[in-house]
């Protein structure tokens, strides 16, 4: 199963939450204002475990995963 | 108890604390007032500003006391560990569940016990704050962990010391003596902690000590993390099962009743949209506005550090921010935006609820609960609020032409007392 990955910029506080639980998809950068998806196809089910997990703690709820 | 209909939630800081019975006038008379978008965004999502706590600051050192250290008051890395670790109870696939399995079947359930209830005139009639909290508390006692609420004797004790635990943890609100409202508040916190949180809690305990499976709730989770929830008094864990009761069952039943108000009053001006009360997207549309414009006029914030807002005024360690939503609304949607538009064009910078649920790091954590998976009416997951209007539209709710819906005077947020419905399909 692959899952999507994608940050609705309205709702990105840029918190960085994500960040810190999956910093293989997520990444703050400077003078950016929504937070950088550096993956936005991501497959394997120990990933996708952190994905959900920062999808339910992101502040905003601003993640949105789609499994393919 | 007020009309609703002649109520409107105020935005700037003199209205509101006029009204406020636990506002200090020389901490009002020290906090700076916010009105435009740019410096509100800023301070919401700042790490450099939070919620006051027990420090204080328009009421909040009364809410301390029950809630104090919850999830809404917790700062830094405390905050993202609590959020990160509760996290599990609202991933997308529980919520669904919450939704599908339990707020639709209770639903229905109590929908078909009032078709045996029928005045003389054949119709159904009942109150949408009593049905939309009822529906709640089925949801709130799953998601806490309460066992033993289940029938009506038990329900009904359950609600009496309900309310007076919501009415003081919303002290800060209170036209009243916040004093009085948080000392019931707090003998009603310490009845259910007795006869429902700690056996509640105790029975989890043994669960786990038999190695037997503890359902996915806040108690479960509580006990099997001392490592973050010892870090604080005893009473902590009593506190945060506090904030999760009354967050998930006032706030779902306020504000579908204020949805309903508002798409009423927008379909007697406009008839032509009386077929759309069953039309998901624009159920979706009509509760985010209405959600936009009741939910908060306001709220207020701490500086934490010293720090700047984003034209280069200086901000010091422990000023007061009142952020006055309204008036940003006004800026970024023009003069109608206090108008109930359901139709209303969107603006980039804003979802559609507005700040109904706030933003940066302290958004309503409920938020998905209420809301679903987004706002446009065709996502899987359709939150607790739209699950509700849908349902009973099509049971052909409609407001009781005899009986408006009432709010609270004692509260300077519009809190709705009732909202007699007439089901006239079922």
């Amino acid at each position: 199963v692959s899952v999507a990955v994608s940050v609705d910029p309205q709702q990105c506080a840029l918190q960085g939450y994500c960040e810190r639980i999956a910093p293989d998809v997520f990444e703050l950068r400077d003078g950016e204002t929504t937070v950088h998806v550096l993956r936005e196809s991501v497959d394997g089910a120990e990933l996708e475990e952190l994905l959900e997990e920062a999808e339910a703690s992101c502040p905003t709820r601003a993640i949105r995963l789609a499994k393919a | 108890m007020s009309d609703v209909s002649t109520q409107h939630e105020a935005g700037d800081l003199a209205t509101v604390t006029r009204a406020m019975g636990a506002v200090d006038p020389a901490v009002a008379a020290r906090t700076r007032e916010l009105k435009e978008w740019e410096d509100i965004a800023f301070v919401l999502r700042s790490k450099d500003f939070e919620p006051p706590g027990r420090e204080g600051g328009f009421g909040a050192e009364w809410q301390a006391h029950l809630i104090g250290e919850s999830l809404v008051e917790v700062r830094g890395d405390d905050h993202f560990e609590r959020r990160r670790l509760e996290s599990v109870l609202f991933r997308r696939d529980t919520l669904l569940d919450y939704e599908r399995e339990l707020v639709l079947p209770s639903l229905r359930r109590e929908v078909g016990a009032l078709a045996e209830t029928r005045d003389a005139d054949g119709l159904v009639r009942t109150d949408l704050l009593r049905l939309a909290k009822r529906v709640s508390v089925d949801l709130m006692t799953t998601l806490v962990g309460l066992d033993g609420i289940e029938d009506e004797e038990a329900i009904s004790e359950f609600a009496e010391l309900y309310e007076d635990l919501d009415v003081g943890v919303r002290a800060k609100y209170t036209t009243g003596d916040p004093g009085a409202v948080v000392a019931r508040a707090l003998d009603a916190q310490r009845r259910l902690v007795e006869r429902h949180f700690r056996p509640s809690w105790q029975r989890r305990e043994q669960l786990l000590r038999d190695g037997a499976e503890a359902p996915n709730d806040l108690i479960t989770l509580m006990i099997r993390h001392p490592e973050h929830y010892g870090r604080w008094d005893r009473e902590l864990v009593e506190r945060e099962a506090t904030l999760f009761m009354t967050a998930s069952v006032t706030t779902t039943g306020n504000e579908v009743c204020h949805a309903v108000r508002e798409i009423e009053g927008w379909i007697a001006a406009h008839p032509e949209d009386a077929e759309k009360r069953t039309d998901e997207a624009w159920l979706a549309a009509a509760f985010n506005e209405s959600a936009r414009l009741h939910a908060f006029g306001w709220m207020v914030r701490l500086a934490v550090r010293d720090t700047q807002l984003p034209d280069g005024t200086s901000v010091q360690q422990g000023d007061l921010f009142w952020l006055d939503f309204r008036a940003a609304y006004d800026e970024l949607y023009g003069g109608d935006a206090s108008r109930f538009d359901p139709s209303r064009r969107q603006t980039e910078e804003l979802a559609p609820y507005g700040l109904a649920f706030g933003n940066g790091r302290h958004t309503c954590i409920g938020k998905m609960l209420v809301l679903g998976d987004g706002a446009t009416g065709t996502e899987e997951r359709r939150g607790t609020a739209r699950t509700i209007l849908l349902e009973l539209y099509g049971q052909g709710m409609r407001l009781d032409p005899e009986r408006p819906p009432q709010t609270s005077p004692g509260s300077v947020r519009e809190m709705v007392e009732s909202c007699p419905i007439v089901l006239t399909a079922l």
